[in-house]
């Protein structure tokens, strides 16, 4: 069997942030459904790691949880950027525009 | 800044673990449920619909575990895991444990109390400004010791003609006084000071004022007093209200004027100061210009830029010049200037930093037993372990992870046995601390020190447990196939390192064993030795009048009148006064000149020391006469001044003559002669150590001395005779302080008696049973585990034949081999120490051949008992289990 591709620490730390940026507070499995949707199945994310990279980005303040009923009437911990979060995701953004530009340059290059 | 946000929330999660716990469930939980849900919706069974939920979240347990380590402080909470398994192992080994802190505890415990000690008595400076630039001057004249005293012309000479080296000097005696307000007199230990004493030490007073030069006055001035810091707050309660207040000091009045700093006690180490006065005060008649009374002790300050070399040759000028113009006095004079801290002990060359140097080093060789049988200890149990640890590390414990498991073992016992080691240091400071001697207020600022106690917790630890972890470093380091083995072996190398570290030891332990006997031995001797009286049935009170204001007269009547009452109590056989009782109070001593007598060439006339006594005081206690009579009531003021002197004194002074009838004076006070009239037999005197030495005693009607310790001979029990003795005194003299209530027994055992033999007897005893009991806990340890290593040899050499008493013998030479060597070494270390312990030890001999014979068979048979425990063990085992154990 073929292991679920391991995603970059600070890549995932990115998905989340622009997730709960675009579509506002949301639990975790709405976070892991959406990102393997925006990916069209391309990213097989192993949705058990998706948890400790939640409590690490809450732990350094740039989300913050709380719990709530979802529409089916479960009890589910919600995630929502918090205001250094939305700082932290122009910084991420830029920075990894930046990386993402070198690395098709490099790739590209003869 | 996120950094701390991320350490606040850890540190929650390290203290909030089961809440949040709880949470990560339901949080996990219900990312499942809605999977599920969808999965269902997606057109599956519910059962298929859970099991690729699961699937796609991959490990729920792996999730909630990286979370965990991500939430709290995984490396606390790991150092956490490996204090309780340290904790689980200690319990599992108690005797390991146990005397491995007690090793920790007696070594780190007897050192800190030993430095403590020297430090206090030798090494803290006097507080006060630069207490290095002071100087003790003392005289020494040919044939006679150090004299500590000086007399007031000699000091004001020093002064002004030493003022080429010394910027100031002050002089001071100490006494005991009686210091009364409402009419209840305290007594109180005096320093008589000259007026520069506190402006020279540089102090500032606590409260009011201190003595200035301008307070040092004629005869007849009402003194002024400053109190002692300590005294002034346990008996005035600290108030300042007391400066300017009125008091009777020695029955006259007299003002306090002020409170001596907090952190002086007097210029004197170890004594407790509680009033200073400025002379005349405490001074004996005549003292401003007789050259022959010499009570003052002399300090001097140097003048800045003058070391203490250029100080005691400008002392020497000064000193040749008194020895040319005062021959009769003076004759031969030799002054010495030394530090303050040089001098507190009165003969440096073999006194008491003789006895502190002894002990440090008796106190480093018990630090160096703990230390080797620490090491010892801990190597033995990382064999013993070395099992385990291969086998964690091969179910992929890291080395980093097991080493820091050892670590933690190994700083969990330091840190219990510097616990114990802190509580047995402080619990001896305690004891030590709450000495008194005879009813005087001692100071022994016996502060816990420190230093002390991190110097020698730092030496055991890093010797012992850094030691004990290399064998930890190996360990770690050992493969799988240790385990499949049979059992992990020492290396030859470090099973030799430990047998040397046990042949130290039990070196070590031998030493201080035959330190130990010598000391004993002296002590016993001592106590077998003839004393030259009878101290059974004898009390003892003291009192000196002089505190309530007595003069001469009236305390004669006192005495007179004291006497007769306390002859006539029922059950009394006998009651006598003596102003310095054999092994009491220090016995005054004089120069004197004796008709027809002259000293060999160069030496002055002889010091000698002597009693003042009442009527009956031979018959009180005991003391024979050999010739002629004992001083009594004839020996009044109307007669010609009588005295008794012992043998060695008519035989020094008059060899082959009769001594009756043969007349010496003082060389202070020429003229007053004093007539023999009879020979006591030899006795201690001043202390039970001292040789046989020239003692007179003279009549207190003629030679009056205020202060008095009744002696009262009677077969009544001693509380009851005391009781009506001090019934007796209040009678007589109301108000008068009464103390020193004891028997004589007791006084022998006091500070003047067997206690300064008992002292470093009993201490040097301790110090060799704690390096015995070490000794033999590393022997035990080495052989049994030596022992138990060829358990499966001796197996294989029983099965095939060999008899149990070869067994025995493999197993019993290999520890004979050491406590043979180890005893050698012994031997001879002592031999070697000798020298250094000679001057110690009163009666006997540094080599003394008993005491090290003695000492070495019971080394040998206790230490050979050590090895036979384990082997008969050994020699047991049955062959099957042993051949099993493979």
């Amino acid at each position: 069997m073929e292991s679920k591709s391991d995603v970059l620490q600070g890549t995932l730390d990115l998905m989340i942030l622009k997730t709960l940026d675009t579509i506002g507070a949301m639990h975790g499995w709405g976070i892991a459904q959406r990102i393997r949707q925006v990916s069209e199945d391309l990213l097989q994310l192993n949705q058990g790691t998706l948890y400790p990279a939640l409590l690490r980005v809450e732990q350094k303040g740039w989300i913050r949880s709380e719990w709530k009923i979802t529409e089916n009437n479960r009890r589910a911990k919600y995630y929502s950027l918090t205001r250094d979060g939305k700082k932290r995701l122009v910084d991420e953004t830029a920075e990894w525009e930046r990386f993402a530009g070198f690395m098709s340059r490099l790739l590209e290059a003869e | 800044m996120t950094w701390h946000r991320t350490l606040l929330s850890r540190v929650r999660g390290l203290f909030a673990s089961r809440q949040l716990d709880h949470d990560l469930d339901d949080e996990l939980r219900s990312h499942i449920e809605m999977e599920t849900d969808a999965n269902i919706a997606r057109g599956m069974t519910p059962r298929d619909a859970r099991r690729a939920a699961l699937i796609e979240f991959g490990g729920v347990t792996q999730t909630a575990e990286a979370y965990r380590e991500r939430r709290g402080l995984p490396w606390l909470e790991s150092v956490g895991q490996d204090v309780r398994q340290a904790v689980r192992g200690f319990r599992k080994a108690p005797a390991f444990t146990a005397v491995a802190i007690l090793s920790l505890a007696l070594g780190i415990g007897v050192n800190t109390v030993v430095f403590s000690m020297v430090n206090m008595i030798l090494l803290r400076p006097l507080p006060v400004q630069d207490p290095g630039r002071l100087a003790v001057i003392t005289l020494q004249q040919a044939g006679a010791i150090t004299s500590p005293v000086i007399s007031y012309p000699d000091y004001r000479d020093i002064k002004e003609q030493g003022a080429g080296v010394f910027s100031d000097a002050m002089a001071y005696m100490t006494g005991l006084d009686g210091l009364s307000i409402n009419k209840s007199a305290d007594r109180v230990i005096t320093h008589y000071v000259t007026g520069n004493y506190f402006t020279m030490l540089g102090l500032k007073p606590a409260a009011g004022r201190l003595i200035l030069p301008s307070d040092e006055g004629p005869d007849s001035a009402e003194p002024v007093i400053v109190l002692g810091y300590s005294y002034w707050k346990t008996r005035f309660a600290a108030d300042p209200g007391v400066v300017g207040r009125s008091v009777l000091w020695d029955g006259r009045p007299a003002t306090i004027v002020g409170v001596a700093p907090k952190q002086f006690h007097g210029a004197q180490p170890m004594i407790d100061v509680q009033s200073f006065v400025p002379l005349p005060a405490g001074s004996p008649p005549g003292y401003r210009t007789v050259r022959g009374i010499r009570f003052l002790y002399v300090m001097a300050r140097l003048k800045p830029g003058i070391t203490f070399d250029q100080a005691q040759a400008g002392l020497r000028v000064v000193g040749d010049r008194l020895a040319r113009d005062h021959p009769a006095e003076l004759g031969g004079v030799h002054l010495r200037s030394q530090t303050e801290a040089l001098a507190r002990m009165p003969a440096v060359d073999d006194g008491v930093t003789g006895v502190s140097a002894l002990f440090l080093s008796l106190a480093a060789v018990v630090l160096l037993l703990a230390c080797v049988n620490l090491a010892n200890l801990v190597m033995v149990r990382a064999g013993v372990r070395s099992k385990e640890i291969a086998m964690r590390s091969a179910l992929g414990g890291s080395r980093r992870r097991i080493i820091r498991q050892l670590m933690t073992e190994n700083v969990i016992l330091a840190l219990l046995g510097g616990l114990a080691g802190l509580l047995a240091g402080a619990w001896a400071s305690d004891a030590i601390g709450n000495l008194s001697l005879q009813g005087i207020p001692i100071f022994l600022d016996f502060s816990f020190d420190w230093r002390v106690f991190a110097y020698a917790f730092a030496a055991t630890v890093l010797s012992g447990l850094l030691l004990g972890l290399l064998p930890s470093f190996r360990a770690s380091r050992a493969d799988l196939t240790v385990i499949s083995r049979e059992s992990v072996r020492f290396s030859s190398g470090r099973s030799r390192i430990r047998s040397a570290l046990v042949m130290l030891q039990i070196a070590a332990s031998l030493v201080l064993l035959v330190v130990a006997g010598l000391f004993w031995r002296s002590l016993s001797t001592m106590r077998h030795a003839d004393l030259g009286f009878d101290p059974h049935g004898v009390v003892n009170l003291s009192m000196d009048p002089h505190e309530v204001g007595y003069d001469e007269a009236q305390g004669k009547r006192f005495y007179r009148d004291l006497l007769r009452r306390v002859r006539s109590l029922p059950g009394v056989e006998s009651a006598s006064l003596g102003c310095c009782g054999p092994i009491g109070a220090v016995p005054m001593m004089q120069p004197i000149q004796i008709e027809g007598y002259t000293a060999p060439n160069g030496e002055s006339a002889p010091n000698v020391f002597y009693n003042q006594v009442s009527d009956g005081f031979f018959k009180t206690l005991r003391i024979a006469i050999v010739q002629g009579r004992p001083l009594d009531e004839s020996d009044g003021p109307n007669s010609p001044d009588s005295a008794v002197v012992n043998q060695t004194m008519a035989k020094r002074f008059w060899p082959g003559l009769d001594p009756i009838g043969r007349r010496f004076e003082f060389a202070a006070l020429p003229g007053h002669w004093f007539r023999v009239v009879g020979v006591s037999h030899d006795g201690k005197n001043a202390d039970l150590a001292e040789p046989a030495m020239p003692y007179f005693y003279l009549s207190i009607d003629q030679n009056f001395f205020s202060f008095q310790t009744l002696q009262i001979r009677s077969h009544v029990a001693p509380d009851v005779i005391l009781a009506e003795a001090r019934k007796a005194v209040a009678a007589t003299a109301p108000g008068l302080p009464v103390f020193g209530e004891e028997t004589m027994t007791q006084q022998l055992e006091g500070a003047r008696g067997y206690l300064s033999s008992r002292l470093p007897a009993t201490l040097a005893g301790v110090l060799g049973s704690l390096g015995l009991v070490l000794a033999l806990v590393g022997l035990y340890g080495v052989v049994s585990y030596n022992a138990m290593q060829q358990t499966h040899e001796i197996g294989v050499r029983m099965a095939l034949g060999a008899h149990p008493n070869e067994v025995r013998k493999l197993v019993l030479g290999r520890g004979l081999v050491i406590v043979v060597v180890g005893l050698a070494a012994g031997i001879a270390a002592s031999l070697a120490a000798a020298p250094l312990i000679r001057g110690f030890i009163v009666y006997g001999n540094a080599t003394d051949p008993a005491t090290i014979t003695f000492v070495t068979i019971l080394l040998a048979v206790v230490t050979l008992a050590a090895c036979y425990l384990p082997a008969r063990r050994a020699m047991r085992v049955d062959p099957v289990i042993a051949l099993r154990h493979e």
